[in-house]
């Protein structure tokens, strides 16, 4: 199995995660999942969306010293995608191996982001790794793929306000340990938006007070309240030389919501914070 | 000039022509109400309310719960200014209540010593400026301007006397934006010459007490203030300083709100307070189940925000009622549902009796009176929905279809090659994704939506805004072909559950239904369980691919016989358990400004939204109702 045929992939990527990633640990996620790594348990990752989950599965892999393979879901995401095909090659047929495939077989961590917007039909295909035998099936090259113990799925899930028209299936969910993600509490974000952008820390510490009162808004119409990766944007804005005030605006205000007066609540909370 | 200054300080604001007499404008409170609303909820983690009130017209107040503020702000020649200062005016009112300084144990009272409470007034407003623009400092420069506003406009009015006005007046002119040195405050003091001596004291006095970071001092200072300087002339007492409303001691309740909850320093002792907890359990099961109940802990890692208070202790209900079976007359001709009760952790079978009704149907004028205003509105919510309507889209790999799929045709070569029987797969065709939705809205009839919004005859009644909410949801889902049912509920005590059929699944919205809707008023109680149980019980026997329960409710589970209390809510919780466990997902849209105290532990968190505008909830139902339901 040569990288080049990792071309063929469109929707996944195959990292070595070299350089060790900073990720500042928030309560015991990385207990929990090396727990589950161990007793060989796929995990999810459950929480909005900007908190580090992403992150937290590079840092994991890096841990690990496992390759990492991620999969974007969307909607028409086929299990051929995740499994694998024959192609034609020189009058001659290939077996090409799908991400998931390829992850079982080299005992790879495999990251499905955002499972929801994958087909149920395509979701249906992890269940058999899912459970204790750990097996992939590839009807069409007839084999029977046991995971290796370095093998881990992780899947990711937002739970938040969302569609009930693209729910995970229960049948789907009770299939994994589930480590919540969330807004990391003050002291930790403030690190965070430090390191990440090399803001000051007066500048971060006020970055995060703004990110604390938006978040008081997502039950009264937010679409998505301002995350931990928004947080992040302004604070590099602003490490550039733009102005807070314009830097909150481009990077939270804007993002978070098209209604004109949530939009006009956030920019005053905003101007409440960072003078002119 | 007082407009000189505005200018200068607000160099944003375009030039106006030099004429001193411009007509001042008015600004109404209604015209900033809803985003005022959401300004407060951010910035006081959501703890304070704003409404306004006429009494607010000397100056804003709070209770500690709600901020007053004045029906309307006509002081200044510009909107933008007025509506600067609703904003700063509340700001000020939650870092005033943040900041400890209105502690019951710290404002004196005025009855037993109006100098001190004066005094202790003046002081604390002081401090909290400056408290004020050290936590948020963009609101400093709008601090500073108001300073300069308030202390022209009393220089203005040539009130110079009396033992306060000049210590007002002398504090206004400190500088804000860092400590006053002591010659600062000596050359203050020089602008009342014949108080020199003494007003200079109380200003170095002053001065030390602005430097430390706890408001304590400012009562201890406001006694010896009056001890020292004697009674106060009636005549002379002071005015308020406008962005700072006035202290109501006779209102205050014990705060909600902890300057702890705005504050985030990084200094290690908060450090070591804000622990994180676990992340998560080594479970296998996600359950999305509601979150557990807990108490609101102020120092939790996201203060609170999460978590919730559960201050119901105090509305348990007497338990000896619940011992007593229904009896067969009681039982007659409704539909029995079971209770949780959670102190025994069993359910009650048959405990409630639910009857259904179908209200009469009458004048349509209400919904016709709708309908005319809102036109264009509709109009839109329908282009809205329009947008929902089955989406084309093209699916690959099917049996059959109008185009070869290049990617199945190359795939089955592929396998054929391969010595693999190769798949029939090979077409594409378009399809529409079909919604197959059936939603049931549930309206919570309880008395309260009589209520007046705000307790102001003048606005709408709750159950107006309800009226047109639903109005509204059924003229957009006319465009659509998910099926709807609309609900009301409401009853008092066990035996006496009222479900009224508004339109059942299989009702057109017609006439009838319209009459139906124009008919909808407040009735008695909220026991919201059973209503629950009986909606998602028709729910269950539409055929959909997708059943969606929306409630729409103005306060907490409440009934008559103890379900007021926690008792209510656990029992609520457990039908929407049930809901889910069936097949049915529920979400809540609710106007109760302290539904965060029990809409997370019932409905979960993302399942329920708090609307802090009660009038816009008529257009958020079927804005919900769309993001809920978008493929
Ligand atoms: N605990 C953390 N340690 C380090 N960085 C973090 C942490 N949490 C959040 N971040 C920052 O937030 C940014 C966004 O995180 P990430 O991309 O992992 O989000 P995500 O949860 O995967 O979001 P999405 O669901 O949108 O993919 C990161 O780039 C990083 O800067
Ligand atoms: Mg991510």
């Amino acid at each position: 199995m040569s990288i080049e045929h990792l071309e063929q992939w469109s929707d996944a990527q195959l990292a070595e995660v070299e350089e060790e990633p900073y990720y500042l640990p928030i309560g015991d996620e990385v207990t929990i999942f090396d727990t589950a790594y161990r007793e060989q348990l796929p995990v999810m990752l459950k929480g909005p969306t900007g908190v580090g989950k992403t992150r937290f599965v590079r840092a994991m892999a890096h841990r690990l010293g496992r390759p990492l393979i991620t999969v974007a879901c969307h909607d028409d995401l086929t299990a051929s995608d995740l499994l694998g095909r024959f192609l034609i090659k020189d009058n001659e047929t290939v077996w090409m191996d799908g991400p998931l495939t390829y992850a079982v077989r080299t005992g790879a961590i495999c990251y499905l982001d955002e499972i929801v917007e994958a087909r149920k039909d395509t979701t249906v295909v992890i269940h058999p790794l899912t459970d204790d035998r750990r097996r992939l099936r590839l009807e069409k090259t007839g084999e029977v793929l046991a995971a290796p113990p370095e093998f881990q799925l992780i899947i990711s899930y937002n739970p938040g306000y969302q569609s009930l028209m693209k729910n995970l299936k229960p049948s789907t969910r009770q299939r994994f340990v589930a480590i919540d993600f969330d807004f990391p509490p003050p002291d930790e974000e403030l690190e965070i938006i430090c390191h990440e952008s090399g803001v000051d820390r007066e500048t971060a510490q006020l970055l995060v007070r703004l990110g604390e009162m938006i978040r008081n808004l997502s039950d009264s119409g937010l679409d998505e309240p301002a995350s931990t990766r928004l947080l992040v944007y302004a604070a590099k804005l602003i490490r550039s030389g733009i102005s807070p005030r314009r830097a909150c605006e481009l990077a939270i205000a804007a993002p978070i919501t098209d209604d004109a007066t949530v939009q006009e609540a956030v920019s005053d909370v905003v101007t409440t914070i960072f003078a002119e | 000039m007082i407009r000189d200054w505005f200018r200068k300080l607000n160099p944003t604001r375009p030039k106006k022509p030099a004429e001193p007499e411009q007509p001042v404008t008015s600004l109404a409170f209604a015209d900033v109400e809803s985003t005022l609303a959401l300004y407060v909820k951010a910035i006081s983690d959501s703890r304070l309310k704003v409404m306004s009130n006429t009494l607010a017209r000397q100056g804003a107040y709070t209770d500690g719960r709600t901020i007053f503020v004045p029906p309307e702000v006509d002081m200044f020649d510009d909107k933008k200014q007025a509506r600067l200062f609703y904003r700063v005016t509340s700001a000020w009112k939650v870092m005033q209540l943040a900041s400890g300084t209105l502690d019951l144990e710290r404002v004196p009272d005025p009855n037993e010593d109006r100098e001190q409470f004066l005094y202790y007034e003046i002081l604390s407003g002081e401090w909290v400026d400056r408290t004020l623009v050290n936590l948020w400092p963009g609101l400093a420069p709008n601090i500073e301007l108001m300073r300069r506003d308030a202390l022209a406009r009393r220089s203005q009015n040539g009130h110079r006397t009396g033992n306060l006005e000049p210590l007002i007046q002398s504090l206004l002119r400190l500088p804000i934006d860092h400590q006053p040195e002591t010659d600062e405050i000596r050359r203050v003091a020089e602008e009342f010459p014949q108080k020199n001596g003494e007003l200079r004291d109380m200003l170095l006095a002053t001065g030390d007490m602005l430097r430390i970071d706890e408001p304590g001092q400012c009562l201890k200072l406001a006694f010896e203030f009056s001890a020292g300087n004697g009674k106060i002339d009636e005549s002379t007492l002071p005015q308020a300083v406008h962005f700072r409303g006035r202290i109501r001691p006779d209102l205050l309740k014990p705060p909600e709100i902890t300057i702890e909850d705005i504050k985030t320093d990084d200094k290690p002792a908060s450090g070591s307070r804000r622990r994180p907890p676990p992340r998560s359990e080594p479970l296998l099961v996600d359950s999305n189940e509601p979150m557990p109940m807990q108490r609101r802990n102020r120092k939790s890692p996201t203060g609170g925000r999460q978590s919730m208070q559960i201050s119901l202790a105090d509305r348990e209900p007497a338990r000896t009622f619940h011992t007593v079976p229904l009896t067969e007359e009681e039982k007659k001709g409704a539909h029995l549902y079971h209770e949780w009760d959670y102190l025994r952790e069993m359910y009650l079978p048959e405990w409630n009796a639910l009857r259904t009704r179908r209200p009469k149907s009458g004048s349509t004028d209400k919904v016709d009176q709708i309908l005319r205003q809102h036109t264009a509105l509709i109009r839109h919510l329908k282009q809205q929905f329009e947008a929902l309507r089955p989406e084309r889209m093209r699916l690959t790999r099917q049996l059959d279809g109008d185009e070869l799929d290049l990617g199945a045709y190359v795939d089955s070569q592929a396998d054929q090659m391969a010595g693999l029987s190769p798949s029939e797969k090979l077409y594409s065709k378009v399809d529409e994704k079909e919604r197959n939705i059936a939603l049931a809205c549930l309206i919570d009839l309880s008395g309260s939506t009589g209520a007046w919004i705000d307790d102001d005859p003048r606005n709408d009644q709750v159950i107006e805004v309800i009226r047109r909410g639903v109005v509204f949801l059924c003229e957009a889902l006319t465009v659509l072909d998910d099926r709807h049912a609309v609900y009301g509920f409401t009853g008092s005590t066990r035996k006496q559950s009222e479900f009224s059929i508004v339109k059942e699944f299989d009702e057109s919205y017609g006439e009838t239904v319209k009459g139906r809707m124009n008919g909808l008023g407040p009735g008695a109680y909220t026991r919201m369980g059973p209503a629950i149980r009986h909606a998602v019980h028709n729910l269950t026997m539409q055929s959909a691919r997708v059943r969606i329960l929306m409630l729409l409710s103005d306060g907490r589970p409440n009934d008559f016989d103890g379900y007021g209390g926690r008792y209510g809510v656990e029992d609520t919780r457990k039908a929407l358990i049930e809901a889910r466990q069936s097949g049915v997902n529920t979400f809540a849209l609710t106007i109760d400004g302290e539904a965060r105290d029990y809409m997370p532990y019932m409905f979960g968190l993302g399942h329920y939204m708090v609307i802090e505008d009660t009038p816009a909830l008529a257009t958020r139902l079927s804005e919900v109702y769309r993001r809920l339901t978008v493929q």
